[in-house]
């Protein structure tokens, strides 16, 4: 039997093939609307969004697992066909600076304002899976059991298994979360920045140094009870039928496999490219850093840096923001930690008169989640005007609909008024550092 | 000083042009869109294609090795015959500055 097509292996609503997507399109100076989907989609998902949640919730479930891979053809996962859709997505130019590793959305609107590309250290690959989301050690066997075949045709390959019942419940009813992570820099990689890399262009890591408990399975197989959001890794493992914990490694969805930034930063030095690195301990944390630089950049050509734009999770235009001189202010879940986060960040900078905010649902009101009201009352506590267009809070968190919503509203935001040059590398670089995001650098 | 119009060669044909130019339109902004139809009515047809002709008679990317002063490309945010990869890989082949006016 053929391999599957990259698309097929791919889930549509994995952070990384999204943000990887949204930064593409981005350097085609195109907006993303509908994460990347067609209009027809758009439309349908806007349609769909009108149902009653009791329906919509079985649409929703099924249309999700819908994308789940047969398990029996785990063996014909191409992993390397998947890097290599990722790189062949870019336009064929070279760039000043390519970035490597996790996902983060923040960083991917800085890339944006770079006009740089970022290749994606992980990617999800659901498989069709019927069970009982409060059973996660049955969910672990079952990855146990048809986990080989993915590893033997893939050994470049760790696997994350993740079960979140809590966030990810209505996915986690018909499909299993096998997030892969590739340990060394696949050849599609290292082609792509051999042959797009400017001269004195340079490799920048993003290595988010995110964990999380985990059971081991094997050599290249874990298994994580949870994931990143409203509920820590103890809150997890306290659930009943939830497997020990056993090792640390690094968190499935954001974390950075150690042994592909050491892999990176070696080819890297054998090729003698200029290499950076940009460190941090979770995926919320470049958030305050990228506002600050991304302010400081409109603010150099004589903008108005009065408007903040909060994306959330793979909710977001970083093109339109740009192109609207808005200061994007990244929250990687609609959860209370996040929220810590853009109130940290507001406390600490010149106020800002509007805020628009696109919080992404997931269709749960799993514990720890930031409603609108929250997020519009820390606004107001700062002075700004909360906005919400595209998004009915009164059916918070089952608005679907706004995922075919919210590029309108980046559509309809003010625009910039000034010219605009990309940002430079070691403008970008310099001012992460000075915002306090940990930047080393190597020629 | 060079002043377009340059195209895109994936659009380097008067059918491509007219049908990207006529029928596609600024998904972005409609109402813009239908705003220069009086503007075309005024240059006429033959206007607009000897336009379309003179864009695909001149490669930019042919022309802009041979200039030896510093190149600056400005481009719009938006431009359905220009791309903005096409304007950004103009700008990298050629060393030069890519300056983005926003669509107003």
């Amino acid at each position: 039997m053929s391999d599957l097509d990259p698309k097929q292996v791919v889930a549509s609503f994995d952070s990384a093939s999204v943000l990887h997507a949204a930064t593409a399109a981005a350097l085609e100076g195109q907006p993303f609307r509908n994460l990347g989907s067609s209009a027809l989609a758009g439309l349908a998902v806007r349609t769909a969004g009108r149902l009653p949640w009791s329906v919509l919730r079985g649409v929703y479930t099924r249309i999700g697992a819908s994308e789940g891979i047969n398990p029996r053809r785990l063996g014909d996962v191409d992993l390397a066909g998947v890097a290599a859709s990722f790189a062949k997505r870019y336009p064929k130019r070279r760039y000043p600076a390519i970035l490597l590793g996790a996902s983060n959305g923040a960083l991917m609107h800085l890339a944006a304002a770079m006009q740089v590309p970022w290749l994606p250290d992980t990617v999800l690959v659901p498989v069709g899976h019927v069970g009982d989301t409060d059973r996660p050690d049955e969910a672990m066997e079952f990855g146990r059991s048809v986990a080989p075949a993915l590893l033997d045709r893939n050994p470049d390959v760790v696997l994350h298994h993740m079960h979140d019942q809590l966030q990810d419940v209505l996915m986690a009813e018909r499909m299993s979360y096998l997030r892969v992570k590739w340990r060394r820099l696949p050849d599609a990689y290292a082609n792509f920045v051999d042959n797009q890399l400017a001269v004195d262009g340079t490799v920048v890591l993003v290595n988010d140094r995110s964990s999380w408990p985990v059971t081991r399975i094997g050599p290249r197989h874990v298994f994580q009870a949870g994931g990143r959001g409203g509920t820590p890794p103890e809150g997890f493992l306290a659930r009943p039928h939830t497997p020990r914990s056993d090792d640390e490694a690094a968190e499935s969805e954001w974390g950075l496999d150690p042994d592909f930034a050491e892999a990176v930063r070696a080819w890297c030095g054998r090729r003698g490219y200029h290499y950076a690195e940009m460190s941090y301990d979770e995926p919320q944390a470049p958030a305050a850093a990228v506002a600050t630089v991304m302010r400081d950049w409109y603010r150099a050509r004589g903008e108005q840096t009065s408007r903040l734009v909060v994306p959330c999770f793979v909710l977001g235009d970083a093109w339109q923001t740009i192109c609207a001189a808005a200061i994007p202010f990244w929250l990687h879940s609609a959860v209370q930690p996040a929220l810590q986060a853009l109130n940290a960040y507001l406390d600490n900078t010149e106020p800002y008169s509007d805020i628009n905010v696109f919080l992404f649902e997931h269709g749960t009101n799993s514990p720890g989640i930031a409603t609108p009201e929250e997020v519009a009352d820390v606004i107001r506590r700062h002075g700004a005007r909360a906005h919400f267009s595209g998004l009915d809070p009164e059916r918070f968190p089952h608005d679907i609909g706004t995922l075919g919503r919210y590029g309108r509203v980046f559509d309809q935001l003010p625009r910039a008024w000034k010219p605009w040059s990309p940002l430079a590398i070691e403008d970008a670089l310099r001012g992460l550092a000075d915002a306090g995001l940990s930047i080393t650098t190597a020629s | 000083m060079l002043v377009s119009p340059t195209v895109d060669p994936a659009y380097r044909s008067m059918i491509k042009q007219a049908a990207v130019f006529f029928l596609r339109g600024d998904p972005h902004d409609k109402a813009a869109f239908l705003s220069q139809v009086p503007d075309w009515s005024r240059a006429g047809i033959r206007r607009i294609f000897r336009g379309f002709a003179s864009a695909i008679a001149l490669p930019i990317e042919d022309v802009l090795p041979g200039v030896r002063a510093q190149v600056t490309i400005i481009h719009t945010e938006y431009d359905l015959l220009t791309p903005h990869a096409y304007a950004a890989w103009l700008t990298e082949t050629n060393d030069a500055r890519l300056v983005l006016m926003p669509r107003r």
